[in-house]
């Protein structure tokens, strides 16, 4: 185990993507410290380093000045004790980033595999498309435990998004495809743009001008669907469903054929 | 200073010298005869053994203006993945397929180029071209003019205007916006596009002007040739990349009668409809032409494999062609009753049938076109490939064994439907020294570049031979951009700002009372404010504006 | 308005708003004399008294460069913003961004982003004022009130006259959806105003989409809108030649991206059976120059830092107001010299203004430097807020006793601390 200890109020933000369990593994100590952020900083500057045995990396962190834990990991495990600045998780396609405290904007942004972990709440955009990019995540799972910031799953285009709590403005916006399911309530226009996504809720958003609605009906598809959400999510929601949903489909404006459930 | 590089073996087409031992010396800037009164160099370069040809000239290659900043902001991951920091005097930049305008001058540079020509600079657009260009340091710049979707020309061409009036026009023009040459796109098409028309054969009307493209091209490739301009009408033909569009370049080439014109990016237009995927290579009909033609010369476009962009003032062809684009985003723009451009991102795989089939196309012209002084070595930078390709392609053309090799290698059908495996041909040194030096200056009337004679600029680069030559054009061992030795060992020594040439044109007063007017009523805009001129181009003290005169020839 | 005199300066080029209308006349002092709308004329051409400072304490022009230097070669982190100047000025800016290693962001650039995002991500179909003036037969804007910042808006873009293709530009529709009332040149056009709330702008859009293919939305109205009027604004746009959709960046909110991209969206379908393209309203403090001159230096747009690996580009994290936000610039350097982007309050940081007026009201900055205005007091160049044409703009008057932004620039960047060379 590589424990990183936050030990001052930084001067700025810093940039720990570097540190990641495949590139720490086998460096001694006074390596690890001598590691150079993209700041100008080095790792000792920053953290205290502690190291025993296991390759699994521990952030302990102060406050949410520390960004990009985790970017670019394959496989592995972090483990931020603390909150965690911005696009903690970016790029990631492989291993399990869990994040005890909370994440800031841009968690899992470009994520292509793995599992990241949210005990908090996190920020905007989290599970969104890179800067410049023409979609979003394109695999593995985003489990937010708390409530998310605007932009959850921005153009989403493979994988599971769960957030067990609310979530804000601009929900599920573009997303292509995977599963984004939000247990709390939701901000104003979601699944705008939507093209082939399922956006798999609880509450009855406010309104969805661009979606037409089906009705309720029965959907074979939740027979599946809930169990394995239940399983990554540790929920139990499947036992008391009847596998009804409310359903719209969408979004009418780009000639979309996702769909937006509300569990009846 | 003098200064003496000694020794070295000189490809010098221009003046016949194939490989003989000589020296070259240089003083302020120029190559000058060895002196008469003994006098020792200052610098002595002893480059014995070493390959020596004047400074590349590539004569089509986008690398300024509006739509090439659009297409580095589309290439993010280009700028991502290939980034350099300021050093040693350098400025930082990025890109590979769409360079910054420092990381353009610095890799030319590298690679032995001393010149490189913008070939598609939008009327409205002429000063951001320029802009762009001045701060292109260590090469010579230059930018053909695109003209024949403007509306004044349509304009004039449907009213049946006389092509002395033509001829006014086009020489205002060209001298109103720096530039070297005329080029025309997709005659008529980037305007009938506005108008709704999605595709434009060379004999069809255009929409509202009713102008057919045989009767642009026709009347344009005459003002180019009667007002003086040494580089013929730059033609990028209808119908790019359209399979079965061999016909419409013979059709073009017939459509000038006789007058002398470029065919530009020919790969992308030499595309046959045969086979069971309805794509096929007419490389052969084309290089026939071309060998039967003297009034032609062609550049290649060459494609190769792996991420770029397209860049184009084709709109027309762009917009059919955004579906295709990998990452799939495009930009499409229409320009100020000038003309339009288009970017969609490509990338070229070699297990793609019609891709690879574009690699064979290519290379089947460069090998069957005789004439080396009548063909130019291009990618269509960043079309069919980034400039940074240039020696991997030289390889391709000078060693067959190689190419063979690469052949096996891409998608099967596409080799198996190729003659180029049956091609033995592979160009000497001297050959290539043609195709990317002797040849350009020859075409774009550069009297003093591409040659290593008497009061040359000194534009030199030396490499050192080596059995690969992707691995000898890659890394010159000496580079001089006139006279000042810039690059060592493929490292920039010393960074130098080029000159832009001008052609310098005459014509009537009335056709500038005439555009003045235009301008003001349609545009908006005036005229005074748009023209360039010497003094505000060198007011940057980076660009030196050198102005080649023209003699009208009617 | 003063009287013609015969040295008036014709065919000169405005500064002070993104048209850049180049028809002005002016006096040999400088005075307008014709074409310059009420924004230009609010603008006295007396030439400012100022004095270079020292945290408020008058200096030498030398003195304060040589402390801007030092401020600048001691940074870590600097943040090069403001930007409104010239052409040769934002060359000068970007050269220094790099030799300093610092954040290269326009002072005004949040609403240019909602468009630059789109254009990275998806593409962009655009149109440009003259294809506009000669060519749209529909111009539907949404906007809630640009008209203020670009007065001369309507008499450049859609004048009344002739169009080259347009036999009736009489019938030349125009739809000012979330305006609250038409300008005044308008009077007589064929002008619908749609009060409508912007917020709500990418939904509109998608709502126009699904009516132009032909799909009809479940819903009475969309951001204020009857649902009638806009089948009416989607049949308008499908039966146009060449219509044309406009938009203001900057109406959009933080997130208006997705109205934009839902536009392009739009426009894209629009162009399955006619032409259609799309304009988005020219930026103030000459956005469109800074972000080309960036591009072109840097191969990276704005919101580019220059690291020691070279520029890296970030739209979220180096936008000028996070920066400043999470304390990741140690300096600013802000530069204003024309109207467009206003200095900021910024208490915590030490702050380097050249301005061509007066610093702002409040503790003054660490340093301030005075400098000329481009076009009245020297050649300059600048893009117009399309993004497309560029004028070359010949002075106005005798020049004014401040060096350009480049000269300011490269007095301060001779002298800093780093032995590098540049070549500009």
């Amino acid at each position: 185990m590589i424990v990183l200890t936050q030990k001052l109020t930084l001067p700025h933000r810093i940039d720990a993507g570097a540190l990641v369990p495949a590139a720490l593994a086998g460096l001694s100590l006074a390596q690890i410290e001598a590691l150079s952020l993209k700041t100008g900083l080095k790792v000792g500057d920053v953290f205290t380093v502690a190291k025993s045995d296991g390759d699994v990396v521990v952030f302990r962190t102060q406050d949410q000045a520390v960004d990009c834990i985790g970017e670019g990991m394959g496989e592995g495990e972090i483990r931020v004790e603390g909150p965690a600045g911005r696009y903690a998780g970016r790029s990631m396609s492989g291993g399990t980033l869990h994040i005890v405290g909370d994440a800031g904007d841009g968690a899992g942004q470009g994520k292509s595999g793995g599992l990241l972990v949210v005990a908090g709440k996190a920020g905007d955009f989290v599970g969104s498309a890179l800067p410049g990019r023409t979609s979003g995540v394109s695999g593995g799972v985003i489990l937010i435990k708390g409530s998310v910031g605007q932009r959850f799953g921005d153009r989403m285009r493979k994988g599971v998004m769960i957030a067990l709590g609310d979530a804000g403005d601009f929900c599920a916006a573009r997303a292509v495809a995977g599963t984004i399911w939000v247990r709390g309530r939701l901000g104003q226009a979601p699944a705008q743009g939507l093209k082939r996504a399922t956006l798999l809720l609880e509450h009855a958003p406010d309104a969805l001008p661009t979606f037409q609605d089906c009705g309720v009906v029965e959907m074979p598809v939740l027979r599946l669907l809930l169990p394995s959400l239940d399983r990554l999510a540790g929920t139990r929601v499947a036992d008391s469903s009847d596998y009804r949903a409310h359903r719209h489909l969408g979004c009418i404006g780009v000639d979309g054929r996702g769909e937006v459930l509300v569990l009846a | 200073m003098l200064t003496r590089l000694k020794g070295g073996r000189l490809y010098d087409p221009a003046h016949q010298v194939d490989g003989a031992t000589g020296d070259i010396w240089i003083e302020n800037g120029r190559i000058v005869a060895k002196p008469a009164n003994g006098a020792k160099p200052d610098v002595d370069h002893d480059i014995t053994g070493m390959v020596v040809m004047a400074g590349g000239i590539d004569i089509h290659s986008h690398i300024g203006g509006g739509k090439v900043n659009l297409a580095r902001a589309l290439m993010l991951e280009d700028h991502e993945t290939y980034k350099h920091a300021p050093q040693d005097g350098l400025r930082a930049g990025s890109g590979v397929a769409t360079p910054s305008t420092f990381s353009t001058g610095y890799r030319y540079a590298q690679m032995g180029y001393t010149a490189a020509f913008e070939p598609a600079v939008v009327i409205s657009n002429a000063r951001h071209a320029h802009l762009e260009m001045s701060d292109i340091p260590m090469i010579d710049k230059g930018g053909y003019l695109m003209l024949g979707n403007d509306d004044i020309l349509l304009q004039m061409l449907a009213s049946k205007r006389e092509q002395s009036a033509v001829n006014d026009y086009v020489a205002l023009m060209v001298q109103a916006t720096g530039c070297i040459g005329v080029k025309i796109v997709n005659p008529g098409g980037i305007s009938a596009f506005k108008f709704n028309q999605r595709n434009l054969g060379l004999d069809e009307d255009t929409a509202f002007y009713h102008l057919n493209p045989h009767r642009i091209v026709q009347s344009l490739a005459q003002a180019v040739h009667d007002i003086g301009l040494v580089h013929p009408l730059h033609i990028h033909c209808n119908n790019l990349g359209v399979p079965g569009n061999f016909q419409t370049t013979l059709d073009t080439v017939r459509a000038v009668e006789g007058l002398p014109i470029h065919l530009t990016h020919v790969q992308f237009h030499s595309y046959g409809a045969e086979g069971d995927r309805h794509f096929s290579s007419a490389a052969a009909h084309i290089a026939e032409m071309v060998n039967a033609t003297p009034n032609v010369n062609v550049d290649e476009g060459q494609s190769m494999f792996g991420q770029t962009v397209t860049a184009s003032g084709d709109t027309m062809t762009q917009f059919r062609n955004a579906g295709f684009g990998d990452p799939k985003k495009s930009i499409c723009m229409d320009i100020e009753c000038d003309g339009g451009c288009g970017l969609v991102p490509f990338n070229y795989k070699d297990k793609n049938f019609v891709n690879a089939l574009q690699w064979t196309i290519g290379l089947e012209l460069f090998l069957l076109v005789n004439d080396p002084w009548r063909i130019f070595l291009t990618t269509d930078h960043p079309n069919g490939a980034p400039f940074t390709t240039y020696p991997h392609l030289i390889r391709l053309l000078m060693d067959k064994t190689f190419r063979n090799e690469k052949l096996a290698g891409i998608n099967k059908h596409a080799a198996a439907a190729s003659t180029l495996g049956s091609i033995d041909r592979e160009y000497s040194l001297y050959e290539i020294a043609i195709l990317t030096r002797a040849g350009p200056s020859r075409i774009l009337g550069l009297k003093d570049r591409g040659h290593l004679g008497e009061g040359a600029a000194a534009d030199i680069a030396v490499y050192a031979p080596h059995a690969n030559a992707e691995t000898m054009f890659d890394t010159p061992k000496l580079v001089f951009k006139d006279g000042e030795l810039v690059v060592r060992d493929g490292q920039i020594v010393k960074t130098v700002w080029g000159a832009t040439h001008v052609a310098q044109c005459d014509f009537g007063h009335s056709i500038e009372k005439e555009v003045e007017k235009w301008f003001a009523t349609w545009k908006g805009t005036r005229f005074s404010n748009f023209v360039l001129s010497k003094d505000e181009l060198e007011a940057d003290g980076r660009s030196r504006w050198v102005g080649h005169n023209l003699a009208r020839r009617s | 308005m003063g009287v013609m005199s015969p040295d008036a300066k014709t065919d000169r080029v405005c500064p002070y708003c993104p048209l850049h209308c180049d028809d002005l006349i002016v006096s040999a002092q400088g005075e307008i004399l014709s074409g310059g709308c009420e924004i230009a004329c609010g603008h006295s051409s007396q030439i400012p008294l100022l004095q270079p400072t020292i945290a408020g304490q008058a200096v030498t022009r030398q003195q304060a460069e040589g402390e801007a230097a030092r401020l600048l070669g001691q940074a870590h982190a600097p943040l090069i913003s403001g930007l409104a100047c010239d052409v040769d000025g934002l060359r000068a800016a970007v050269a220094v961004a790099d030799q300093c290693r610092g954040f290269f962001d326009h002072g005004a650039s949040d609403g240019f982003f909602n468009g630059l995002r789109v254009l990275q991500r998806r593409g962009a179909l655009l149109t440009s004022p003259a294809e506009v003036r000669n060519r749209a037969d529909v111009l539907v804007v949404f906007a809630n009130q640009p008209w203020s910042r670009l007065p001369r808006f309507f008499d450049r873009y859609v004048p009344s006259g002739a169009q080259l293709f347009n036999d009736a530009p009489a019938n030349r529709k125009i739809v000012l959806i979330g305006g609250s009332h038409a300008p005044d040149p308008l009077d007589g056009a064929d002008v619908q105003v749609i009060p409508a709330d912007l917020s709500k702008a990418a939904e509109l859009a998608l709502v126009l989409g699904a009516l132009v293919a032909g799909r009809t939305p479940a819903v009475a109205s969309s951001a204020g809108i009857a649902i009638d009027t806009l089948k009416e604004i989607a049949q308008a746009l499908k039966a146009a030649s060449y219509g044309v959709v406009a938009w203001e960046n900057g109406d959009f909110g933080p997130h208006g991206d997705l109205a934009v991209e839902a536009l392009y969206d739009l426009i894209l379908t629009l162009n399955q059976t006619t032409r259609a393209a799309g304009l988005p309203l020219p930026p103030g403090g000459h956005v469109s120059g800074a972000h080309q001159v960036g591009l072109w230096q840097a191969g990276t747009p704005l919101r580019t830092c220059f690291t020691a690996e070279g520029p890296v580009y970030d739209s979220q994290l180096y936008s000028r107001a996070k920066l400043l936000a999470d304390g990741r610039a140690d300096l600013v350097l802000w530069i204003s010299a024309m109207p467009g982007a206003v200095l900021p309050k910024i208490d915590d940081l030490p702050v380097i203004l050249l301005s061509s007026t007066a610093p702002p009201d409040g503790p003054p900055p660490r340093v301030y430097i005075p400098v000329a205005t481009p076009s009245l007091d020297h050649d300059s160049v600048f893009f117009r807020g399309e993004g497309v044409v560029s004028l070359h703009a010949s002075r106005w008057r005798s020049p004014a006793p401040y060096l350009s932004v480049a000269e300011t620039l490269a007095q301060i960047s001779n002298q800093l601390p780093k032995g590098e060379q540049h070549p500009c």
